[in-house]
């Protein structure tokens, strides 16, 4: 599974702790967006395009994809020139031409995640609308059954009986085609 | 002999120029100024630099920077300030200015090669970062709408 952030926007209630606590984290500048759609929040940062605008832009190759990180900035190589900002669709990479860091975008917790902590918007988020387990938002909704649970109706109920035998698919065929 | 201050001529080429800020950004001297005012973006920069290093021209992306040595037995031309400016582009939606002309044109011109013509990175790029999250959170929420909320 690719690394990238899982944001669920149904259950975010706009409190604005994630981009808090990236501020808190990172210092400084904040990676998380919230924008507000007629007045309904969606949290918005980096989802770690595997073929992104950004990185294709990039005149130094800065910024590279990798499967465990994401798109990973090589601090070493960009030159602040603001391109990324251009390119990323989504608004959500800006560069600072001064202050440090030079490119202010979601890096999963970095410097967190090598310490084996969880980025601070997941632990944050009061509601769970940003995680960073793929299987979350699912599980949770197997929970409140709105999603049949995979093991409550084997595969075989939903296919048509076998040939031959009463209900098949002759049966089938007669039923709808009446002499 | 003795270092004198004014060493060599920065010139810039125009016809290359694209208005990003790397070069204002790796002067270790912070020579190089940029303001974006009224729709240009104006660069300011001393046309003899007496710094022993060349970071504004390696940070270039269009190697737009040369850096001439000035011979030591040619007299030394005064000590003028170029300046320079690229008009800027506004955003589609809300009309404000986020980058310079030349840049979203040269760039929507590379992501069209590289992504093809209908990719949504393309048709987001006259928009500033600000519209173009607003546009997200319209496209998402809208993608979900229809459908009643699953969850208590």
């Amino acid at each position: 599974m690719n690394a990238f952030l899982h944001v669920d926007f149904r259950r975010c209630t706009g409190c604005f702790a994630c981009e808090a606590a990236c501020r808190t984290a990172h210092g400084g500048a904040c990676r998380v967006h919230l924008a507000f759609a007629d007045g309904l929040p969606v949290p918005l940062m980096c989802r770690q395009c595997e073929n992104s605008p950004c990185a294709a832009v990039c005149p130094e190759e800065a910024l590279v994809w990798d499967k465990t990180h994401g798109v990973v900035l090589l601090v070493e190589r960009c030159t602040r020139c603001g391109l990324c900002a251009v390119a990323c669709p989504f608004g959500v990479l800006s560069v600072d031409p001064f202050g440090r860091p030079n490119v202010v975008k979601c890096d999963l917790c970095l410097g967190r995640r090598a310490e084996g902590k969880r980025p601070a918007c997941v632990l944050t988020c009061p509601t769970e609308a940003i995680t960073d387990e793929p299987d979350r938002p699912l599980k949770r909704r197997r929970l409140a059954g709105s999603v049949p649970p995979i093991a409550a109706r084997p595969f075989s109920e939903s296919l048509p009986a076998p040939m031959g035998k009463e209900g098949g698919v002759q049966g089938g065929f007669r039923g709808k085609n009446p002499r | 002999m003795k270092e004198t201050p004014a060493d060599r001529r920065l010139i810039i080429d125009l016809e290359k120029c694209f208005g990003c800020f790397a070069c204002a950004a790796a002067c270790p001297e912070k020579h190089i100024a940029f303001t974006d005012h009224e729709g240009l973006r104006r660069f300011r920069a001393p046309s003899l630099c007496g710094a022993q290093c060349d970071a504004c021209r390696k940070a270039c992306p269009v190697d737009a920077i040369v850096l001439e040595e000035v011979a030591s037995e040619e007299p030394r031309p005064a000590l003028i300030e170029l300046t320079w400016g690229l008009p800027l582009t506004r955003c589609r939606t809300c009309g404000e200015a986020f980058t310079t002309e030349k840049i979203r044109q040269s760039l929507s011109d590379k992501l069209a090669a590289l992504l093809g013509s209908a990719d949504l990175a393309l048709d987001r790029i006259p928009l500033c970062p600000s519209c173009r999250r607003d546009d997200e959170a319209q496209r998402m929420r809208s993608a979900t709408r229809t459908l009643p909320d699953p969850l208590p």
